[in-house]
């Protein structure tokens, strides 16, 4: 709606402009031009997302593992596939996808790092496969650069074309590439093109191949800021600088190309009107970092002097390191009533310059608490999504701390709500000492924060969360009257898993909350979803946990890679016992092999203790401990298997004689289902007979399902 | 223990079979509480034979309990399935489970098995046999433990009080010590004044 509203107002200007100039109908034209060029382009994009959307998202997935999808446009599909660190094999599975979606290519080249080509294929037969990874092994040594073209609806387009023309229609090219292509023209003839907010790599990559046709007739100069840097005059590009661009336009003599200019050559009304026009084709950088970008494309063009490939390549490359999205305008003009239009489309660049600075303004401030300064929930929320996207399958080491400060209220009633806007402020100063530069701090909502720590484990979370919680007990908080506030704060700490962020912080509440009830002023840390409110049951799903262990930390799924599960829980002080039935286990590995079973065990001390403890098992058994040990020194696992009573995990300085029935054995099925729970006394060892008899009528009671 | 309607006869017949066939299984001082949702009156006929067949063996009495209460007076409850707050159980039909309570009404463990696996009477008694060994001792029972089998020396006890209460011990690691049941036992038993 802004940008329509945004284009009324030119619009009015423009009428108001072009009445006293008695262009009305132009400016008529120039308003309908625009609103079908933008409903045009709504309903493509709607249709090809209805036609492919999977397929689509699919392909942008797999490129952003595998290459780059430089140009989006229905007309022309361009992936890059930059082959640093690739295999064959990938760059070819990228291909095929691309060939999946988009048809077959028209065109694929394969280039070393230097330009010089290694692979090509020209219109590869549509029943042939254009790429496998045999065409590409062995032919380089040398990291290479893949460029493909895809032309699936070609024809389709170049019969639409070829209809306008033989109704006599102006004939502009719709670029999709570039969000908004205007067609001026003043009733006969074209009389310019207005591209607004064309990305620079889209547009450098892609004007040869789509204006150029178009746009032969033209005089056309470009301009970064006011310097000129590529003229096209006489169908030809001559640039100061380099050849590079020179010489890639000179080889588009392939079929597409030939196909082009021979329609066009075809519609004599289409020379008419391209002859009528001779003007400036211009650029003009209208975001905001004015300066980045004229640097940029100045710098981008001084590389156009390899090959298309790569110059594309390079393109990319610097986008994604800029990490800009740098747009362009492009305005040609071939009559006096263009250069009034251009010093309206100039306001209406200016308009929209400071239009897109009040919404970069209002999207900071919402992202932002303006009470703390810190993030607020919204740019939190954002932020973490885009980490997330980022991260993929690493989210897990994702840590989430929810931090609350203990007697928040009691502050704002004993000093006044002032004074507790300046303990949160100073608060949150603190809490930001103690944190890297990367990780996100925001205000919950109230008296509540939330941390996200990137690529940190459980424990280390845990850590820097103890750290926050000390710094803050130890700062000296004060009134205005410089009089001394206690302020404490209780943390929640969990990792991010594969589930929502909702889940995850949860997870943290629950655990804020047992930090709460448990005294206040220090950290909790659960792994667990509802780890403190329910247990697991016979035939309930295990979640996922991330385990934490002497081996490392992993995922409960992964560890049991498909295959059953039994866990056997230890009590502390009764190690004896303990050492005595992990040496059964161990002693029996190759049972838990016939059975496809894998064995693990839990107890309640940290792993440093349990490497140790391993020496002494192996010891008692006589052979390797070839199972991890769970160090669930939390008590996350003990409380979701029900391995103890609800009064010892509510208990102030609980002790194991607290507990009962901390000795368990449970058996998972590969769908990880709880099968069978066994809660054996403290100091009684278990019969390992009758957990294999066990695990065996379980595995038998499947195996007749 | 609690058993669920389905399997009532099964598990009836089963403990009937190893009363009588080994009754030694269970330690005279142990008893069997049967807890079933279903009352009495509305047993069928076998079942009520069953029952009353196990009451004449004797250490076996049989409670129906549709509201549960003794379960949940014992704090027995967990580990029984799909069981709401009202105590009605008519919806368990995942699992039986069986409850080990020392004399102080302690539960000393719970095993919890699928309807379609059946108990291991034998399982029991090795772990009543167990508990009546070590409590209030500063013993346990090693894995696969039977009885008769050496005992382990929990870490409370020092090196010096557990020779002087049990005699020799075998010291495998230091908190790992090994004692004969039967220099326990000798221990255990009251010394008579000459």
């Amino acid at each position: 709606m802004n940008k329509v509203r945004a284009q009324l107002q030119i619009v009015g200007l423009c009428l108001l402009l072009g009445l006293a100039a008695g262009q009305g109908t132009f400016v008529y034209d120039f308003l309908q031009r625009t609103a079908e060029i933008e409903h045009d382009a709504a309903q493509r994009i709607q249709s090809e997302l209805e036609d492919g959307a999977e397929g689509y998202r699919r392909f942008v997935y797999d490129a952003s593992r595998h290459g780059y999808l430089i140009a989006e446009m229905p007309m022309v599909k361009r992936l890059l596939v930059p082959n640093g660190g690739f295999t064959a094999d990938d760059v070819a599975l990228a291909f095929d996808r691309f060939a999946d979606i988009f048809g077959r290519y028209l065109q694929v080249r394969v280039l070393d790092v230097e330009g010089l080509e290694v692979l090509r294929f020209d219109r590869p037969d549509k029943s042939k496969i254009a790429v496998r990874s045999y065409d590409l092994q062995d032919k380089s040594s040398r990291p290479y650069v893949v460029a493909a073209q895809s032309l699936p609806r070609f024809h389709s387009y170049a019969s639409e074309i070829s209809a306008n023309m033989e109704r006599g229609q102006i004939v502009v090219p719709h670029v999709p590439t570039f969000r908004t292509v205007v067609s001026v023209d003043d009733g006969e003839k074209t009389v310019g093109f207005i591209v607004l907010n064309a990305r620079v790599g889209d547009f450098l990559g892609s004007v040869a191949a789509e204006l150029l046709p178009f746009l032969g007739n033209y005089e056309v100069i470009l301009y970064a800021g006011e310097e000129q840097f590529w003229q096209l005059k006489d169908e030809r590009w001559y640039l100061d600088t380099s050849s590079g661009v020179q010489g890639w336009v000179d080889q588009q003599d392939s079929q597409l190309f030939s196909a082009e200019v021979a329609m066009r050559n075809q519609a004599p009304i289409t020379d008419q009107i391209i002859k009528g026009a001779h003007d400036l084709f211009q650029i003009y950088d209208f975001d905001q970092t004015r300066q980045l970008h004229t640097n940029f494309a100045d710098k981008m063009y001084l590389k156009v002097s390899v090959p298309h490939a790569e110059w594309e390549s390079d393109v990319a490359r610097e986008l994604e390191k800029e990490n800009v999205g740098a747009y362009l305008t492009i305005i040609a003009f071939s009559s006096l009533i263009s250069l009034l239009v251009s010093g309206l489309v100039l306001v209406y660049v200016n308009q929209q310059k400071a239009r897109n600075q009040r919404l970069a303004e209002a999207k900071r401030l919402a992202q932002t608490d303006h009470l703390t300064g810190v993030w607020s929930r919204a740019g939190f929320e954002e932020g973490l999504e885009a980490l997330r996207a980022r991260l993929g399958s690493d989210v897990r080491y994702l840590g989430i701390c929810l931090l609350d400060v203990d007697h928040f209220k009691h502050i704002n009633d004993t000093w006044g709500h002032a004074t507790g806007d300046t303990v949160l402020r100073e608060l949150a100063k603190v809490v930001k000492r103690e944190l890297r530069d990367y990780d996100l701090l925001a205000r919950w909502g109230g008296e509540e924060f939330v941390i996200m720590l990137e690529g940190v484990s459980s424990q280390v979370a845990k850590n820097v969360a103890e750290r926050i919680r000390q710094a803050v007990a130890s700062h000296v908080f004060s009134t205005e009257l410089g009089q001394s506030v206690d302020v404490t704060i209780s943390m929640g700490v969990t990792l991010m898993s594969k589930g929502s962020l909702d889940q995850a912080l949860e997870r943290a509440d629950n655990a804020m909350y047992l930090a709460k009830t448990e005294g206040r002023n220090q950290v909790r840390l659960t792994l667990s979803q509802d780890s403190s409110k329910e247990v697991l049951n016979i035939g309930d799903t295990v979640p996922d946990y991330l385990l934490n262990t002497d081996e490392g930390e992993f995922l409960l799924s992964d560890y049991m890679g498909g295959r059953w599960l039994i866990l056997f829980s230890h009590p502390k002080d009764y190690t004896p016992v303990c050492t005595s039935e992990l040496a059964k286990i161990a002693q029996m590995s190759d049972v838990w092999d016939s059975l496809n079973t894998k064995p693990i065990a839990l107890s309640l001390d940290s792993i440093e203790q349990h490497v140790g403890w391993k020496q002494d098992i192996a010891k008692v058994a006589g052979c390797a401990v070839k199972f991890p040990l769970i160090a669930d020194t939390d008590l996350d696992l003990a409380k979701a298997f029900n391995m103890i009573p609800a009064h010892a995990v509510l208990a102030n300085n609980w002790t194991a004689d607290d507990v009962q029935t901390v000795r368990g054995v449970f058996i998972l099925s590969p769908d990880k289902r709880l099968r069978l729970s066994l809660l054996y006394p403290m100091s009684i060892g278990r019969d390992f007979n009758e957990i294999v008899r066990l695990l065996k009528a379980l595995q038998s009671q499947d195996a007749a399902q | 223990m609690y058993v669920q309607g389905a399997c009532l006869t099964v598990f009836l017949q089963g403990l009937r079979n190893q009363l009588r066939d080994d009754p030694s299984f269970l330690p005279p001082y142990a008893r069997i509480l049967g807890l079933c949702e279903t009352p009495y009156s509305e047993l069928g006929a076998k079942e009520r034979a069953l029952v009353r067949e196990l009451q004449d063996i004797g250490q076996f009495s049989f409670f129906a309990e549709q509201r549960m209460r003794s379960v949940f007076g014992f704090g027995m409850h967990q580990g029984i399935r799909n069981t709401s707050a009202s105590g009605d159980c008519a919806a368990n039909t995942q699992n039986r489970v069986f409850w080990v309570v020392t004399p102080d009404r302690r539960v000393q463990a719970v095993w919890n098995f699928p309807l379609i696996i059946d108990a291991n009477f034998v399982e029991f008694g090795r772990v009543i046999r167990a508990l009546k060994t070590t409590y209030g001792l500063p013993l346990a029972t090693p894995a696969n433990w039977t009885d008769g089998a050496d005992l382990l020396i929990l870490p409370s006890l020092s090196d010096t009080e557990a020779q002087r209460r049990y005699g020799r011990f075998k010291k495998v690691l230091s908190y790992f010590r090994q004692v004969p049941v039967d220099q326990v036992l000798k221990a255990r038993t009251p010394k008579v004044d000459a």
